[in-house]
């Protein structure tokens, strides 16, 4: 199935998505990374910028064209590094969907199963398709981590697609997808290897 | 104006958005032929991004990496003009947007302002080669999963190949398949990792020179695509666009092997001299 949804929307709706479907947003969403969970995960304050918002793992290029923030490149991070920050921060922020590459681990699908939510990927290193689904930047949070480390509020317009992977019930696309090491041994005797 | 700066400026900007040809073919071959829905659509918006970042002089890839130089033979002699004028076009492009400021102190991940600093960018020398600057972008996403393992020299081909396969699947979708390995077996743990990441700058689908080693990148290369990784580890028939292997000459006692990746979006360039001018080559 292929879905448009509101962000506000997505919390609500999150059982309806399955492994598969493809998803575009509209709202704003938090783009942030590796520093941003580490820190979020010590500090036990709520932000309130960031409750209810999907988070995109990604560090984007930024630039300041005199008056705004700009994004020249983003594309999605591997997400396996975020995740064992994942439970915290969507149990206390209400994160309806986390956004990256690559899936995560045991805990970060346990955790989405936990709180409903989601885990969708955006097409690895499709940056500059990414920031034409940038409708503009609305704040930008520990810019004293650098700018490729803050938390950026933006507010994004059709972005996608988003392939869900990790669905609210616990489904993992990746799940018996590629052979495993125990195939090896056969796929090296097909090749003469 | 150091004589180096504003070259390695157009080859640094280039470098980041645009896809060598060679590169950007394989992609196109890989779309084409790709027989599963999903790699398929995925590699269309790769394909599509690609398309707008050189159009527009985007960064084909927010990361932007480690950029790594290696100066050959008559340019080794303008090492500290070519590490001058380096330093002052990374810094530059680093403000521009061009280049994320991507690199930070170890232990404190403090950044390293305008990404030159720490011994960053790392260059490299070699009287011998051809005359030639040649620079890569090094993401980290492929970069986490490059790896060095000292084998036992007793370890026979059939061994080596069940390893590098089993680095691939460990890598899965997070190196950004499909991808390029490069392989480098002997050496030292230095000249092994060295190698097997400037196997890299030879062009998809240029075989080794040596028949027994040729046939063993196309084998590899067949037995990875039979693993369905496919396209971000999502499934596919393309989850590699080639494999590039280097033999070394080791220790007695030693078998180093190197395996290097390279996401899709392969970023490398070089300087070249035509005559007595310098230009920018893929």
């Amino acid at each position: 199935m292929e879905y448009s949804v509101e962000v506000v929307e997505l919390s609500r709706r999150s059982m309806e998505f399955r492994v598969g479907d493809i998803i575009y947003i509209n709202g704003e969403v938090a783009f942030a990374r590796d520093r941003v969970h580490k820190h979020l995960s010590l500090e036990r304050e709520i932000l309130q910028e960031l409750v209810g918002l999907p988070i995109y793992h990604c560090g984007p290029i930024a630039v300041f064209d005199g008056v705004k923030y700009v994004f020249l490149a983003a594309g999605p991070t591997t997400s396996i590094r975020m995740d064992q920050f994942i439970e915290d921060i969507v149990s206390r922020y209400r994160t309806p969907a986390i956004i990256g590459k690559g899936g995560l681990g045991i805990l970060g699908k346990n955790a989405l199963k936990k709180y409903k939510s989601i885990y969708c990927d955006f097409p690895g290193g499709a940056s500059a398709y990414a920031t034409k689904r940038v409708k503009r930047v609305e704040k930008v949070l520990f810019k004293e981590f650098g700018l490729s480390e803050a938390l950026w509020i933006v507010s994004v317009r059709e972005f996608g697609p988003l392939l869900v992977t990790h669905d609210a019930k616990g489904g993992d696309f990746r799940h018996n997808l590629h052979l495993s090491k125990s195939a090896l041994e056969r796929v090296l005797f097909e090749q003469g290897l | 104006m150091n004589k180096y700066e504003s070259i390695l400026t157009n080859a640094i900007t280039k470098m980041a958005t645009e896809l060598p040809p060679d590169v950007y073919s394989a992609l196109e071959k890989a779309c084409e032929e790709e027989t599963k829905e999903v790699a398929n659509n995925l590699l269309k918006t790769i394909i599509q991004s690609i398309k707008i970042s050189s159009k527009e002089k985007l960064p084909i890839c927010q990361d932007t990496g480690l950029i790594s130089v290696y100066i050959s033979g008559k340019y080794v002699k303008d090492y500290l003009l070519i590490k001058e004028g380096l330093e002052r076009a990374i810094s530059k492009l680093t403000e521009s947007g061009v280049l994320r400021p991507t690199i930070v102190s170890p232990i404190k991940r403090e950044p390293v302002i305008g990404n030159v600093g720490m011994s960053e960018p790392e260059v490299y020398l070699d009287f011998e080669g051809e005359n030639s600057i040649k620079l890569m972008m090094r993401g980290a996403g492929a970069e986490n999963y490059s790896t060095l393992k000292m084998l036992l020299p007793s370890t026979n081909p059939h061994e080596i190949s069940k390893i590098i396969l089993e680095q691939v699947l460990e890598a899965d979708g997070r190196i950004c398949p499909p991808s390029i390995v490069g392989v480098a077996i002997g050496g030292s743990p230095i000249s092994a990792i060295l190698s097997s990441r400037t196997a890299l700058f030879s062009k998809i689908g240029e075989r080794s020179k040596v028949n027994e080693v040729a046939e063993w990148e196309l084998k590899l290369l067949r037995a990875i695509n039979s693993l369905n990784i496919g396209s971000m580890g999502l499934g596919g028939v393309y989850t590699v666009l080639d494999v590039k292997i280097r033999l070394l000459g080791t220790h007695i006692a030693m078998l180093p092997l190197a395996i290097t990746f390279g996401c899709w979006a392969l970023r490398r360039i070089q300087i070249k001299k035509v005559g007595n001018i310098d230009e920018i080559v893929w």
